[in-house]
């Protein structure tokens, strides 16, 4: 216990003695962190807004002209055989035609002149909860279009591929620039503790004098560099939040399609801070590590 | 108990230490003296494993701590106490953290710590001044707040190089009386000092150095 008040004493006495350095360390792991974060929160949004999307996907799988109603019921049983459908509705000529006039009234007179036939009949098929994938639908895709009877299949392949490769784009750069600037980080409190050590090369001298083990001596930097970490992460959360409020908010509403643009879960927060406090600790640790010949 | 078997030292060519050996029991209290240069600092370093011997054995507490390495170091110096001649403070701590420094390396119990500090400053008459910075005192003051960290942790052994140095007579005796007391309950006590009149204080046991050569030893307390 009083090898903690130690600790935690003597990482105190360091920021301030040293304070232009650890802000300097403070100020840039913050920036590493508040562009993790960034990239963080709008990946989050856009996952969200796909999986929202995943969960309404609905294929529609046209049928041939001219099928009989027996066959229409041989097709209706192959199509739930497989286990990506939820739920699957039969609509007809005539509930095509009546579902396209009530979006688009003004096209009753060319409908009309088309013939009962004007549109395919069709299954309207939704997905089960568990297959409700950009992989479930194109799987079930696959496997249906090729059965005698079917001449098309719908369900927004294009746009929702895009928007899956749009999301890993989005996460393969936010782990690019995270790993950059982590690293960074890692650097930036690396050099400020072991500037700090050997501003204190007289003391830890004394220490060794005293008796003190290597462990001990070392604690203390330790402690310094996760508090560095964390307290970066923390102040670029607040930097995150601001930004958030007065920028995402407010531009994200309108570009994610009707989806409430969130910021990010508690444990999330959690996550970021333990990440900041990992990279001091990591720079802490690589600062430390050539001891006695560098130190002594 | 310390032993020492014809422990050598050179600095490059010069002979600082020569084929010293020595005895002290448990509970002595050993005074080295000697003119400047005459190996006693030295002699004190090798005790507390702060230097290497080039020849010969030192045994302290039955344990060889001639070619200690690194990491067995640490126990060592916890269990002794060490005066040192320029006091090695941490001068932006206060008086009462350079004390306790030594209990938190030592792992002393809080409670049992906490009593040992008041006595130590009580006895070196510091409380007045446990709040101040080490770097606000004046040389004398420093020299207690040595001693007071080196005796805190009531040590098995105690070297002492120089402690009185920079301290007026009244002080000076206290510290003795602190150091006979220490003596007393158990403590092996080797000062080393170039003033005679220090050296007067421990007739019972006086090793006397010359350019690196023991050149006298009294010792009436057994051997």
């Amino acid at each position: 216990m009083r090898y903690l008040i130690y600790c935690f004493r003597e990482t105190g006495a360091n920021f301030l003695d040293y304070r232009g350095l650890s802000a300097v360390a403070l100020v840039t792991s913050a920036l590493s962190m508040l562009c993790v974060g960034l990239f963080f929160v709008i990946y989050v949004n856009i996952h969200e807004v796909v999986q929202a999307l995943e969960n309404e996907i609905i294929m529609d799988i046209y049928l041939d002209e001219g099928l009989a109603e027996n066959q229409i019921l041989i097709l209706e049983r192959v199509i739930l055989l497989n286990p990506e459908v939820g739920n699957l509705e039969f609509v007809s000529h005539r509930d095509a035609i009546e579902a396209y006039l009530e979006r688009y009234q003004e096209e009753e007179a060319l409908v009309a002149s088309l013939g009962e036939q004007a549109l395919p009949a069709s299954f309207m098929v939704s997905l089960a909860p568990t297959h409700r994938t950009v992989a479930g639908v194109t799987s079930l895709a696959k496997k249906i279009e090729g059965i005698k009877g079917v001449s098309e299949i719908q369900y927004g392949q294009e746009w929702i591929q895009a928007f899956g490769w749009g999301t890993r784009l989005l996460m393969l750069i936010g782990s690019i620039v995270g790993a950059t600037l982590a690293l960074a980080s890692i650097a930036i409190v690396a050099n400020t503790i072991r500037l700090t050590l050997f501003n204190r090369k007289h003391d830890i001298d004394i220490l060794r004098l005293l008796g003190a083990t290597e462990a001990f001596i070392r604690g203390p930097f330790l402690v310094e560099g996760v508090a560095l970490g964390a307290l970066g992460a923390g102040v670029s959360l607040i930097l995150l939040k601001i930004i958030f409020e007065s920028f995402i908010y407010r531009v994200g509403d309108g570009l994610m399609q009707g989806h409430a643009v969130a910021f990010l879960s508690p444990a999330a927060l959690g996550a970021l801070v333990g990440c900041g406090a990992c990279l001091g600790f990591v720079g802490a640790i690589l600062s430390l590590r050539p001891t006695r010949k560098a130190w002594v | 108990m310390i032993k020492l078997f014809h422990v050598s030292k050179h600095y490059g060519t010069k002979s600082v230490l020569n084929d010293v050996t020595l005895l002290i029991e448990k509970g002595d209290m050993c005074c080295i003296v000697g003119p400047n240069g005459a190996g006693k600092s030295t002699l004190l370093k090798l005790m507390f494993c702060q230097e290497q011997s080039d020849r010969g054995q030192i045994m302290i507490n039955n344990q060889n701590v001639t070619h200690m390495s690194q990491s067995a170091m640490p126990a060592v110096r916890q269990r002794m106490g060490f005066i040192f001649e320029d006091f090695r403070l941490m001068l932006r701590k206060t008086v009462l953290q350079n004390i306790v420094l030594a209990l938190t390396i030592a792992g002393t119990p809080h409670k049992q710590g906490r009593q040992n500090v008041d006595r130590v400053l009580e006895a070196l008459r510091l409380e007045h001044k446990k709040h101040d910075a080490a770097s606000d005192l004046s040389a004398g003051e420093q020299q207690r707040v040595c001693i007071a960290r080196a005796v805190v942790s009531d040590p098995l052994v105690l070297l002492a190089d120089e402690p009185t140095g920079s301290l007026d007579s009244t002080a000076t005796a206290e510290v003795f009386d602190l150091l006979r007391g220490m003596s007393a309950r158990g403590t092996t006590v080797v000062l080393a000092t170039q003033n005679q009149d220090v050296a007067d204080r421990f007739p019972q046991h006086r090793v006397t150095l010359n350019q690196g050569r023991m050149t006298e030893q009294r010792n009436t307390c057994g051997i």
